[in-house]
């Protein structure tokens, strides 16, 4: 197993932990959620369990403090290279080569209290990161449930306002063309929002 | 409440609820339009008499929240919590539930007597939807009554509501909904600390609304708290509990809020509302769904907008000529004679009937009959919900010049005349949207621009032209729109916006609101037309007409390239765009325009025309909306831009013509 394939795959197996809580998850549903061979499996574990990522009390898999932290990481790093700051050109070619990153809110417009903000968000998604993606990416007629919204302090508000909260279950009616405003159905009635908003709203997909 | 003779009601609730239409009913044609003290939030009062009570009403702008990132909702919610009205009426959609408790839920914990008016009770039963009133009454702990508006019913179940307040037969019971546990525990903890430490501010507003808003982290109430003495140890704590909540739900404070106060709305909708039968809306349905389709609603758009024109200058031509017929052909000419007979000087005899009375005939003969079709096909595609489709599909290209779809609205009403255009900025959400929308509305060519292109370059040069210059001013205002967005310091807005359900509209709202409209042009544009014309009248008399064309000669001749009497046209048309052809004919002496103006000439005398200085109605509205300085500033934008491009057209020109 490559060094980069593995990197990527504690995270993953980190997610995994996370939400099941204390449910026992056998080595094999894991490797079949993560689709990857049993193998890769183990290694992985034994590398987190090494670096206290998380505690095996009687097969009971809990995640521990350091093992948040790179959690936090692994889920903010997916957001911001995903959707906030995807990278084109050199610039993806730099961030893969020679490891430049930057996951410098401030860039993107976010105060101190804003990131705090966020990362509160992060911690409050339900599910695996990996299942997470903009409303502009939901297809037109499927169902998604709100998880969180990213931006400042007074569009937040307007959006949590006309019912965009946490937890609201919507359907995604219609796409404008190229990139125009989406028309989304929520709380009985439906609502335009232009993309630039929709595309920092985050939900997770649900078959309806 | 004791028995008082005189009531001051508001009317609060979301946009498009029908608010202005229970206003109207409450209060017949008697609305006034007024300003907020210094804010351009407009706000419409009303009295209505009955049973010996006055009731003074007041129409508050339509809003889903109280909180303080819009002018709207903070003036709304100062309103209703200081100057306490006696009684508010919550007018609510009753089909669209859930979202309009969200705001009664905001309005309880301002502990406001508040009565709800279930409004569109009948639309709701077209949707399916059936609501138990006695039940949502007692759940909120609140008078309700069904109203369908529209048609007049429950208005006076509504009116007696009112009444049976002022007597004191019915007591309102001040009772917010309790939050969920964890989040009702703190604002409990808060309130109390506030009641103790800061007993002024907690007498101007209710304590638990305080508490709620400090744990918001609402910005305005945080910083009255900070000033205040005690206020650091009462944010201490509130910060604390800020934090807590956040840690338990994983979200900011207020959006875990704002879910808890939608978790009631939503408990209290399952709650009263049943859905007894399918929806009967398929015809809505279909037309929602073709006109705001992401390839076929662009060919609807520019077709509704065709035949909006074409509806307009065929019942406006139709309507001038007869006007004119009569003004001109009988009342004026008789009036002089009278003048005449009276033994009135000359002088006197002119400013009379061409300062005074020309301003009025100008007034009704060439701007009404554009400017009232108008607002009836305005009023049509508002009532129907057809502009909201609009502005959904033209957001894409509104964000290239920084606004959004909503921008769009204030734009096609200019092609109708700049002054209603300039008003309806209103509905863009910050002070920089409606900046930039103002600057770029007045550019577009209104129907008296209309009047001097066609009549000029498209008669006498070529109809291509005339489709050139509109085109070319539609690449002007997405230039000049986008050089403003980089310049206006801000950041740009997005589109959130309700898309209203389709509906059949009432032709009596329709005409009542073209009918209020057309007053408010009346007051604002009339006043200004006389004493413009009264002006000229006078100068013209005393010979400064002359005057000033050789001074402005220098611009007008060497730069534009136009012959020097073109001055006074262009100059007077201040006053209204069609003027400057109007007095074009006078000054040259002959309507043929092609003996006295080469083609560049027209074309850069229609280019000038079309965008110097807006009319002086328009720059009234600005005044009015903007203020000075920013009204000087797109004066002056305008002016030069005109001048410059006209100097360009003329050389450029010149090498093709």
């Amino acid at each position: 197993m490559s060094i980069r394939k593995f990197e990527e795959l504690i995270p993953c197996f980190l997610e995994l932990i996370n939400i099941n809580g204390a449910k026992k998850l056998s080595i094999q549903e894991m490797a079949d959620e993560l689709g990857v061979p049993l193998s890769d499996i183990e290694t992985v574990m034994s590398v987190a369990q090494a670096n206290e990522l998380f505690t095996n009390d009687q097969d009971v898999l809990k995640i521990t403090e350091k093992g948040k932290e790179a959690l936090r990481i692994h889920r903010e790093k997916y957001v911001h290279d995903r959707f906030i700051h995807r990278k084109r050109g050199i610039h993806r070619f730099l961030a893969k080569h020679k490891g430049k990153n930057s996951l410098d809110w401030h860039k993107h417009g976010l105060n101190n209290s804003n990131i705090s903000n966020f990362y509160q968000n992060l911690e409050g998604i339900e599910g695996r990161i990996e299942e997470i993606i903009p409303l502009t990416q939901l297809r037109v007629g499927e169902k998604g449930i709100v998880q969180f919204m990213f931006g400042g302090r007074g569009k937040v508000q307007r959006l949590a306002d006309m019912g965009l909260t946490p937890g609201a279950e919507i359907i995604l009616n219609k796409k404008a063309l190229l990139r125009g405003p989406i028309e989304i159905y929520i709380r009985n009635s439906c609502l335009a929002i232009g993309f630039g908003i929709a595309k920092r709203i985050f939900v997770k997909p649900i078959d309806s | 409440m004791e028995n008082k003779k005189s009531l001051r009601i508001a009317l609060a609730g979301n946009a498009n609820v029908g608010k202005s239409v229970v206003f109207n009913q409450l209060t017949g044609l008697n609305q006034v339009t007024g300003n907020w003290p210094g804010k351009t939030v407009e706000r419409a009062e009303g009295t209505l008499y009955y049973e010996g009570y006055t009731f003074n009403v007041l129409d508050l702008p339509g809003i889903y929240s109280l909180s303080a990132y819009s002018l709207e909702e903070v003036v709304s919610r100062d309103y209703i919590a200081i100057d306490r009205p006696d009684i508010i009426i919550n007018v609510i959609d009753a089909s669209n539930l859930e979202r309009n408790l969200y705001f009664t839920v905001q309005l309880l914990e301002l502990e406001a007597p508040v009565i709800m008016a279930c409004n569109q009770m009948d639309f709701c039963s077209k949707k399916g939807i059936c609501i138990d009133l006695e039940k949502l009454s007692t759940s909120l702990n609140i008078p309700v009554v069904g109203t369908t508006a529209i048609s007049g019913i429950g208005i006076s179940e509504l009116i007696s509501e009112v009444v049976s307040i002022a007597q004191g037969k019915t007591k309102i019971i001040l009772k917010p909904p309790e939050y969920g546990v964890e989040i009702e525990k703190r604002i409990q903890n808060l309130k109390e600390k506030i009641q103790s430490n800061l007993p002024d501010l907690a007498e101007l507003y209710p304590p638990r609304w305080l508490s709620i808003k400090l744990l918001e982290k609402d910005p305005i109430i945080v910083e009255k708290v900070q000033k205040l003495d005690n206020g650091n140890t009462v944010l201490e704590l509130a910060n604390k509990h800020v934090k807590e909540i956040e840690e338990i739900h994983g979200h900011i404070s207020s959006v875990a809020i704002a879910a808890e106060r939608y978790n009631i709305a939503n408990r209290i909708a399952q709650k009263v509302q049943e859905f007894v039968k399918e929806p009967r809306l398929t015809f809505e349905e279909k037309l929602d769904t073709l006109t705001s389709h992401r390839i076929f609603g662009y060919p609807i758009l520019i077709a509704i907008m065709a035949i909006m024109f074409a509806i307009v200058f065929v019942v406006g031509d139709f309507l001038i000529v007869v006007l004119e017929g009569i003004f001109y052909g009988a009342l004026l000419p008789n009036l002089e004679t009278f003048l005449i007979d009276a033994g009135l000087p000359p002088p006197i005899i002119s400013i009379i009937s061409r300062g005074i009375l020309g301003g009025i005939v100008a007034g009704i003969t060439i701007a009404l009959p554009y400017i009232i079709p108008f607002y009836i096909i305005l009023a049509f595609l508002e009532d129907t919900g057809y502009l909201p489709r609009a502005a959904f599909l033209m957001d894409n290209i509104m964000h290239k010049m920084g606004l959004h779809g909503k921008a769009f609205i204030p734009l096609i009403l200019g092609y109708g005349c700049s002054v209603p255009a300039c008003i309806g900025c209103r509905i863009m959400e910050t002070d920089r949207e409606r900046l930039i929308a103002g600057f770029v509305v007045v550019l577009i060519p209104c129907a008296a621009r209309t009047v001097v292109i066609l009549g000029l370059v498209a008669r006498f040069v070529g109809f291509g032209w005339a489709m050139g210059l509109y085109l070319f001013n539609l690449i002007l205002i997405f230039v000049l729109g986008r050089i403003a967005f980089k310049t206006v310091p801000g950041e740009p807005m997005g589109l959130i916006m309700e898309m209203p359900t389709y509906k059949r509209p009432s032709l009596k709202v329709m005409l009542i609101k073209t009918w209020n409209r057309s007053k408010d042009f009346v007051y604002i544009a009339f006043p200004l037309m006389v004493a413009g014309s009264l002006v000229i009248e006078v100068l013209r008399l005393a010979g400064f007409l002359e005057i000033i064309g050789m001074v402005m000669s220098p611009i007008f001749v060497s730069w534009l390239g136009l012959p020097d009497f073109s001055a006074i046209p262009l100059v007077f048309g201040i006053l209204r765009k069609e003027l400057t052809l109007i007095l074009l004919a006078d000054v040259a002496g002959t309507t043929n325009f092609a003996l006295v103006l080469t083609p560049v000439q027209m074309i850069v005398f229609a280019l000038v025309s079309m965008i110097y200085i807006p009319c002086i109605a328009t720059i009234g509205a600005l005044l009015r909306e903007y203020g000075g300085k920013r009204t000087a500033i797109i004066i002056i934008a305008d002016i030069a831009l005109a001048i410059i491009l006209g100097g360009v057209a003329f050389r450029l020109l010149s090498l093709f013509l």
